[in-house]
């Protein structure tokens, strides 16, 4: 089976960075971007199963990009990230096409769990 | 279903292919919403539980627990709640919306207990000192406050200064857009590890100094510091202290977590500040919070800027024994110079024990100061030798002692309680006050017998000889551990839970690891440093003082030995000496304080259940009034419309392919998604077993055919005979001429999903399951009703059959001659073998419902059904078989 493949989404530099070298370790492709429309481009270049996604970025929102990511590209599933944690965001995101919404902080092993989920469901969209 | 046969009627006229196309696709959203539904609310409900199970688990307060935690936890089960409502008016749309509501009210009464409570604001940056009173202290902090009353009421010397308030600290943070991003960030890195708070603090800290200071509080310390300068000669130097609000929540002292610095000169003032503000996000302070259960929005800074006043001698005045308030004492530690070192635990110091009536000096230890802090020439402090000839003589005199002593009393007298009391000496010989606040004393261990009986213990085991005795007992009791040297961050990094932590001195930065340690041991520091204090609090056996520990200590600190620390006797022991580990204290720090009250107000919106019965007529959207009973009301309503839903008559005709195994059977197959191995071909009629790939299905099958079917029971109204359809688990009796009322019996599959209809006759059933790797999301529902017999039979077997599955776990609803039975969350392996006990009863309890008049036949029939699940699941599992018993069945296969 190809490595699943995973784009995070973080104006956080520094949270991107370990993201990748800890999904790395788990035998993930995971690349990563810090705004929504760097996660735009990228799409729009490369195939991706999953995107994990910070709710809240400088410039173009986490369900600002939600929303353009599931109308350009509606196999991709997302998982929402936040700090900011509330049921009301949560519920936009879940109402907007998330695949889930998970508040941090969070265990790696548990994220984990979920984007093997939200990979298992993307393949299906893809008819695979 | 009405309205697929006319939609069904449109597609006549097209082309076969395409309608058999759109006939798919219409049967394929259905299931998909059915099945995707019910699952993803199924899995929910597991999700949402298990949040409410962690919280309840976090309300015993075993273990320390953060304001994040409790935010995430309420959030994830409130967004699960959210996705079963959804999903459950997914299934019926247009049934549930009400729920909705339910649920946004119990989420506004849960967001208005976790939200940052609002602080009252007050429009002055800045107050001066002398003018400040207790009232004050919501804008000051009780220890800033209480200087200027002292001022005013009993005319002590406090330095001259002003306080910088709670609410100007408040607009500082406001004014950079902080406290949305302080909240995110302790949200996101709550307690992750020891590593993870350094990094914290650090990121908290750093933004805060890196924050600008607003231009109407810079004119308004100007101000004061304008004034104050006016009235002294030299340039003006300032002291500049934390005054945290909320150090009177749930008796927490936050004793030497914040930040205090000495002798700064005007212009830096404003960093001093900043510095100041940033220490409520010290290492320590974060610490300390999170063990305590106190919020981040429970303490506030204000910061006191007071004139540097340079001392002859300083120290620390207690006016009760913290370690034995009962005794009639007052205790004095005093250095020369600035008292700083005292507090941070570092000095050796002088010390002095007076009675409280009479103010007679009872005690007079005079240490040999080597070293003492005076004020730097350019700014801080420094350490400098101290005059030979003062090295070794009592720092303080008779009388100086006796006039420290009657203003403790008064100030206790004046603020009603005991008191920790920081004060200078100044080079004129008057008496300053810098700092006074209510002293702290140890949550006491409820003495018991085992404590008392210490002592007798051991006579009675006669104690080896201690590796070192001595010290200074700065929190009672005693403990044995791992003994771990402490010397550098480094080292507090990898300080192992429940060891001795060993240092050189009691210094007030260790004490993040008081939460972890057993006990400490240090060679310098007193009684009365932060770190002692913090000691005390969390329960941890301390000794203080105790020369050349760390060498004395060498060869277990490099072993990672276990010694025992006896504070209360100053000793340590090698190894582990259980008598005098008495009861370990109890440390349920967490109730009472504001972040468990804040989990029990979040509790109670979400766990209570009130709809506890689901066929009361309150059983109903608009009483959900917790999350609980949402989640119940779902998924009580979620599986209703499972079973409820008939199935559809027609749709599946057009799409459904004749299952094949060797020759066609009476089952019909329609592939959702994903069910079959070889590529989807419209042409072809049939399906070949080997080309099933649903585990669901092909786990129900193995059960419906393990054992074949005896045919339909000899009864005596043979009239009845006639309708029956033979076996169809048997190939070779296919059936081809199906009576009037049968109808085709349909698989609809996708990979990890299966539904099975089927009608026999007058008895109809159907099974429905999600087998896939994820246990919550699996369930298996399977309902039968109907039958040929009169109604008494039919109930008689309805009962046997959820006998025998009540014995598989599941969960069984009886309904006159109807029978629901459902299981949910087992493992794959589980719902493996439960669909062939499914499969099994699909076909054998066929016709039971004939026999069913006579008691023995059903014993019979019981007997015979259990014995045959045995042997499936032994067959399953790989075993073999018991001997033949000479019965006419045959078991299929191998």
């Amino acid at each position: 089976m190809s490595k699943i493949k995973v784009l995070i989404v973080d104006d956080e530099q520094d949270f991107v960075k370990l993201f990748v070298k800890r999904f790395v370790m788990r035998n993930l492709d995971v690349e990563g971007v810090t705004s929504g429309q760097q996660a735009l481009e990228y799409l729009r270049e490369n195939a991706v199963d999953v995107v994990v996604l910070d709710v809240k970025m400088p410039g173009m929102d986490g369900l600002e990009t939600l929303q353009e990511i599931k109308k350009r590209h509606p196999v991709v599933e997302v998982i929402m990230l936040t700090g900011h944690g509330s049921v009301k965001s949560g519920i936009q995101g879940i109402s907007l096409g998330a695949y889930d919404y998970v508040l941090k902080p969070f265990k790696i092993e548990d994220l984990l769990e979920r984007i093997l989920k939200a990979y298992e469901r993307s393949r299906l969209n893809r008819g695979r | 279903m009405g309205s697929a046969f006319l939609a069904i009627r449109q597609f006549l006229g097209r082309g076969r292919r395409q309608r058999t196309r759109e006939q798919l696709a219409r049967l394929r959203e259905e299931y998909r919403v059915r099945c995707r539904s019910f699952r993803l609310l199924v899995k929910a409900n597991h999700e949402a539980l298990a949040a409410l199970a962690d919280l309840e688990e976090l309300r015993r307060a075993g273990r320390p627990f953060g304001m994040a935690r409790i935010r995430a936890l309420s959030v994830r089960g409130l967004m699960a709640g959210f996705q079963m409502v959804r999903q459950l008016n997914r299934m019926a749309p247009g049934t549930y919306e009400e729920l909705f509501t339910s649920l946004a009210s119990v989420q506004t009464s849960v967001d208005a207990v976790l939200r940052r409570p609002a602080a009252e604001s007050c429009p002055d940056n800045v107050l001066p000192l002398d003018r400040l009173t207790r009232q004050c202290s919501r804008e000051t902090g009780g220890k800033l406050a209480r200087l200027g009353e002292a001022r005013q009421r009993m005319g002590i010397h406090i330095p001259e200064g002003f306080v910088i308030t709670a609410s100007a600290c408040r607009r500082f943070l406001d004014h950079n857009d902080l406290p949305q991003e302080i909240d995110r960030l302790l949200q996101t890195t709550e307690n992750s590890s020891m590593a993870g708070l350094y990094e914290l603090s650090s990121t908290l800290r750093s933004m805060i100094l890196r924050a600008e200071v607003p231009s109407g509080l810079r004119v308004d310390m100007q101000d004061q510091l304008t004034r104050m300068q006016a009235l002294s000669p030299d340039p003006l130097r300032l002291a500049v202290r934390s005054s945290a609000l909320g150090e009177d929540v749930a008796g927490a002292s936050f004793a030497g977590q914040f930040h205090t610095e000495l002798n700064v000169p005007s212009e830096h003032v404003e960093d001093a500040f900043k510095a100041v503000v940033a220490s409520k996000y010290g290492p320590a302070a974060l610490a300390y919070r999170f063990h305590r259960g106190i919020r981040d929005s429970d303490v506030d800074m204000s910061v006191g800027c007071m004139e540097m006043v340079s001392a002859r001698v300083g120290g620390v005045l207690y006016t009760r024994d913290p370690l034995h308030p009962e005794q009639d004492c007052l205790h004095i530690s005093a250095v020369f110079g600035l008292p700083q070192a005292i507090v941070d635990g570092s000095a050796v110091c002088d010390r002095f024990v007076v009675s409280r009536c009479g103010r007679r000096i009872v005690e007079r230890h005079v240490a040999h100061k080597e070293w003492r802090t005076v004020c730097h020439p350019g700014e801080g402090t420094v350490l400098e030798e101290a005059v030979a000839s003062e090295q070794d003589v009592p720092c303080l005199t008779d009388g100086q002692i006796v006039a420290l002593v009657g203003m403790g009393l008064r100030l206790e007298e004046i603020f009603g309680a005991a008191q920790d009391v920081e004060w200078i000496i100044r080079e004129d010989g008057a008496i300053a006050l810098l700092q006074c606040r209510d002293l702290h004393f140890p949550a006491l261990p409820e003495e018991s017998d085992a404590a008392e009986s210490a002592p007798e213990e051991l006579e009675r085991h006669p104690l080896r000889e201690p590796l070192l005795r001595g010290g200074v007992t700065a929190s009672a009791g005693a403990a044995a551990g791992v003994a771990v040297a402490v010397r550098s961050d480094a080292d507090a990094l990898r300080f192992p839970e429940q060891a001795v932590l060993v240092a050189r001195s009691a210094r007030p930065r260790w004490a993040p690891l008081l939460s972890r340690a057993a006990a400490v041991i240090t060679e310098h520091g007193a009684s009365a440093g932060h770190l002692a204090s913090v000691a005390r609090e969390y329960g941890v056996p301390a000794l203080f003082s105790l020369p050349g520990a760390l060498d004395g200590l060498a060869e277990q600190l490099d072993r990672g030995a276990v010694i025992t620390v006896d504070a209360d006797r100053g000793a340590v022991y090698a190894g582990k000496v259980e008598p005098l580990l008495r009861r370990p204290p109890v440390r349920g720090l967490m109730f009472g304080s504001p972040v468990h009250h804040c989990l029990e107000g979040v509790l109670e919106h979400l766990a209570p259940l009130n709809l506890d019965n689901p066929d009361a007529r309150s059983f109903a959207p608009e009483n959900c009034r917790t999350l609980h009973d949402v989640l119940r009301y779902c998924h009580e309503m979620g599986v209703r419309e499972m079973f409820c839903m008939e199935p559809r008559s027609g749709l599946e005709k057009g799409v459904s392919r004749r299952l094949v195994d060797g020759v066609p059977l009476q089952y019909w197959v329609v592939d959702l998604e994903d069910g079959l191995e070889a590529p989807e071909d419209s042409d072809l009629r049939t399906v070949d077993i080997a080309d099933v790939r649903c585990r669901p299905m092909l786990a129900l099958w193995e059960g419906m055919q393990a054992v074949v079917w005896r045919g339909p029971p000899a009864v005596n109204a043979g009239g009845l005979v006639s309708v029956m359809v033979r076996s169809v688990s048997d190939p070779g009796l296919a059936e081809g001429a199906a009576s009037p009322y049968a109808v085709r019996n349909y698989f609809l599959i996708s990979r990890e999903y299966c539904s099975l209809q089927s009608r026999f006759g007058y008895h109809f059933c159907t099974v429905e399951a999600v087998l896939g790797q994820d246990p919550e999301e699996n369930y298996v529902i399977f309902q039968f009703k109907g039958g040929a017999a009169d109604w008494e039979r039919r109930i008689r077997r309805a009962r046997l059959v959820g006998d025998v599955l009540e014995d598989y776990g599941f969960l069984v609803e009886l309904k006159e001659d109807a029978l629901y039975a459902r299981r949910e969350g087992a493992d794959a392996r589980t719902m493996d073998a439960l669909l062939r006990v499914v499969g099994y009863l699909v076909v054998h309890t066929r016709q039971l419902d004939m026999i069913m008049g006579d008691s023995a036949e059903v014993a019979r029939v019981d007997e015979q059904i259990r014995t045959d699940l045995a042997e499936i699941g032994a067959r399953a599992a790989g075993i073999p078989p018991p001997a033949g018993d000479g019965t006419s069945r045959r078991i299929k296969g191998d």
